[in-house]
């Protein structure tokens, strides 16, 4: 007689098998739900959109007739990009400061104080956020600082409300921006780079510039990204901290939406998230690159 | 006048320095009430290879950190060709390090990586681009100048980083564990490189290992360091051959030790030490032979001898006639050495290694055991 052996795993029970099967479909339905939802609201809000107007035609088509691309629009653009580009620079460069700091006092209770801060904006509501920094913001030497700034600037368009909205909007994305730099930081730290580059003679800012902002850099690039994305589309702080002067294009949006515009809502958020995607793509393109020459060292035999 | 400091060891493309010996005196290292390294004195020739070697924990890459300058003394001294350092920031030192994880710069190239110090010290142009050349071809890595780091093996990233360190021309250069990531082959074939490189540049290499074949290889010199302090510096052939502590027969290589103060101390004046462990005599007669002649031949104040392995011999004893005899336990045949171990009344048993070919004693044969007083060693000092 002889015998077979199989590679097969054996069956312990077959409500296991079962239960295997359906446990994952079941753990994605709520947020399968959530999105639907979300995507049958962007249906009705395109089918809305592009519902016959009034001439007949496509209501979109209707709304670039009557101007919702119009100069205006175009200036509101101009400024939700150079705000929302201040504000993700900024606030990544704060944050690249401040990981180089926490990894070079490497202190437990320092580290705590400021994760507690870089997260503060996350659980303040907007509104008390935006009225508190307009407090300091109305004190006499900032008030000033920000003019000099601002007439500075102003043959760029950049007003003292267009600058103080940038910082505001760099706190705000603070939680966004210095989480993953000073987990990348923490991770160039154990590279030794520093160190290195130290040792072979460069001095601190020499080494920050040519040692770890490069290592940074992918990081940053996404992290700013993504600041950039949100940035683009908010609405609270600039109207608060711009006192109604500096106006974004969500803010437009927003009006178009209260008045039940929903083609001109439709047009202005589809070019909205047209620049937005122009301005990303190139920099997750770059930090992928970047990325891929700053790999750290793969162990190989000879 | 200060100096600048990426210009303070900039070296006129001509002129190389000359390399400097490095000096410890008291140097001390505390953390709080842990201390990490003790009162180090220490001495190392200029253009020499030292090895400081040691098990992990024992302060030898603290002492390395606080010669390059990343690691603050507590107290001491240190000298590089006699100009006292310690407070001197690393990159105004004349030293440079090669880490144990090499360290590279991920976002540069090969010849950016060696250029990197060149660099930053404002060397421009052409005199950088053949300075890189010229080290390159020294690590045998010319035609991979233009290759990402990442694209390198682990032996080729290794001499990176060693033609970075010597860029600079640093007067000593600073070797922290850097072939222990390698695999046994490549490590072998890179020991004989890096001792290479030392000869061909002349450069004073203090290097950190825990492994003592390296050490022992490569090295001029082989400093022994145990709970942060030296416990035995020279050359590698007098630290094995010599070892002044029962620590550093034991951390270089095999030894037998046996001590004479633990015979005395138990069972009556028969006892006895093989190795860390104290043993009591199964066999007075024996035992008290082999502590005889070692009290007679090669006397140790402290009482307390070492013996290699392979300066023990084997012989024949039909007669029944040596002055101290044994009986074979285990035999283990390594291809071009056969380990014995020989019941000589302790414990333990004295471990043999016979070298060539012969045939071999099998287990129970009683033979003659055969000690050299030349290749015995007192030891200094208490257990391990």
């Amino acid at each position: 007689m002889t015998t077979r052996t199989t590679a097969r795993p054996v069956r312990t029970g077959r409500r296991k098998a079962g239960r295997a099967r359906w446990l994952p479909g079941a753990l994605m339905t709520p947020p399968l739900l959530l999105f639907g939802a979300l995507l049958l609201a962007v249906v009705l809000f395109v089918y809305r959109a592009f519902a016959p107007g009034t001439t007949g035609e496509s209501g979109v088509v209707e709304a670039v007739g009557a101007g919702a691309l119009d100069l205006f629009y175009w200036e509101a653009m101009l400024r939700t990009v150079l705000v929302s580009l201040g504000a993700s620079a900024l606030s990544c460069l704060i944050s690249l400061l401040v990981a180089s700091a926490l990894v070079a006092v490497d202190r437990r209770s320092v580290t705590a104080v400021t994760m507690a801060l870089l997260f503060s904006p996350l659980v303040v509501s907007m509104a008390v956020r935006g009225y508190g920094w307009l407090l300091i913001l109305d004190q006499p030497p900032v008030a000033h600082s920000l003019d000099a700034a601002g007439s500075l600037l102003g043959f760029l368009g950049v007003s003292s409300g267009l600058l103080a909205t940038v910082v505001v909007l760099a706190h705000a994305m603070m939680p966004i921006t210095a989480f993953p730099l000073i987990a990348r930081m923490r991770e160039i730290h154990g590279l030794q780079v520093n160190r290195a580059a130290r040792d072979l003679g460069a001095g601190s800012s020499r080494v920050f510039w040519r040692v770890t902002v490069p290592l940074a850099a992918p990081a940053a690039l996404r992290v700013g990204a993504l600041a950039f994305g949100l940035s683009m589309g908010a609405f609270g702080i600039p109207a608060i901290i711009g006192r109604g002067r500096v106006q974004m294009v969500s803010e437009l949006v927003y009006q178009n939406l209260l008045a039940v515009n929903w083609p001109t809502a439709f047009v202005r958020l589809a070019v909205l998230l047209l620049v937005t995607a122009v301005v990303v793509t190139p920099l997750f393109t770059l930090a992928k690159r970047l990325g891929r020459q700053a790999a750290p060292r793969r162990e190989r035999s000879a | 006048m200060s100096i600048p400091a990426e210009t303070a060891r900039t070296v006129p493309p001509d002129a190389r320095p000359e390399p400097q010996g490095v000096t410890l005196r008291g140097l001390r290292k505390t953390y709080g009430t842990a201390v990490a390294v003790g009162g180090v004195d220490l001495d190392i020739e200029a253009g020499r290879f030292a090895a400081i070697l040691g098990p992990s924990g024992c302060g030898k890459s603290t002492v390395l950190g606080m010669i390059g300058g990343f690691v603050e003394p507590t107290g001491g001294e240190i000298l590089i060709g006699g100009r006292p350092i310690v407070g001197v920031p690393p990159e105004r030192r004349p030293t440079a390090m090669v880490f144990q994880t090499l360290a590279l710069f991920p976002h540069l190239t090969v010849a950016g990586n060696v250029a990197f110090g060149l660099r930053v010290r404002g060397v421009r142009g052409n005199a950088v681009a053949e300075r890189v050349r010229e080290l390159l071809d020294l690590v045998q890595l010319g035609p991979l100048a233009g290759r990402r780091i990442s694209e390198l093996s682990g032996g080729q990233q290794q001499r990176v980083a060693i033609a970075r360190a010597l860029a600079v021309e640093p007067a000593v250069l600073l070797l922290d564990e850097p072939l222990s990531a390698l695999d046994a082959q490549l490590r072998k074939q890179m020991q004989i490189e890096l001792r290479s490189i030392q000869q061909r540049t002349a450069t004073t290499f203090v290097y950190v290992t825990h492994d003592q074949q390296e050490a022992m290889s490569m090295a001029d010199q082989v400093v022994v360091m145990r709970e942060g302090a030296v416990e035995q510096s020279g050359s590698p052939l007098e630290v094995y051959t010599r070892p002044r502590t029962e620590f550093v027969a034991r951390f270089l290589g095999d030894a037998n030790v046996i001590s004479s103060a633990s015979a005395s101390a138990s069972a009556s004046g028969s006892g006895m030490a093989l190795g860390s462990g104290t043993a009591s005599v199964s066999r007075l007669g024996e035992s008290a032979a082999i502590v005889r002649w070692l009290r007679t031949e090669v006397p140790a104040t402290g009482g307390r001898w070492a013996i290699r392995p392979e300066a023990v011999t084997l012989t024949d004893d039909p007669g029944d006639t040596a002055p101290i005899r044994g009986t074979v336990v285990r035999s283990t045949y390594y291809g071009a050495t056969v380990r014995y171990e020989v019941e000589v009344g302790l414990e333990e048993p004295l471990v043999v290694v016979v070298a060539g070919e012969h045939i071999p004693w099998p287990v129970g044969a009683v033979v003659g055991v055969g000690l050299d007083p030349r290749r015995v060693v007192p030891l200094q000092d208490g257990p391990a």
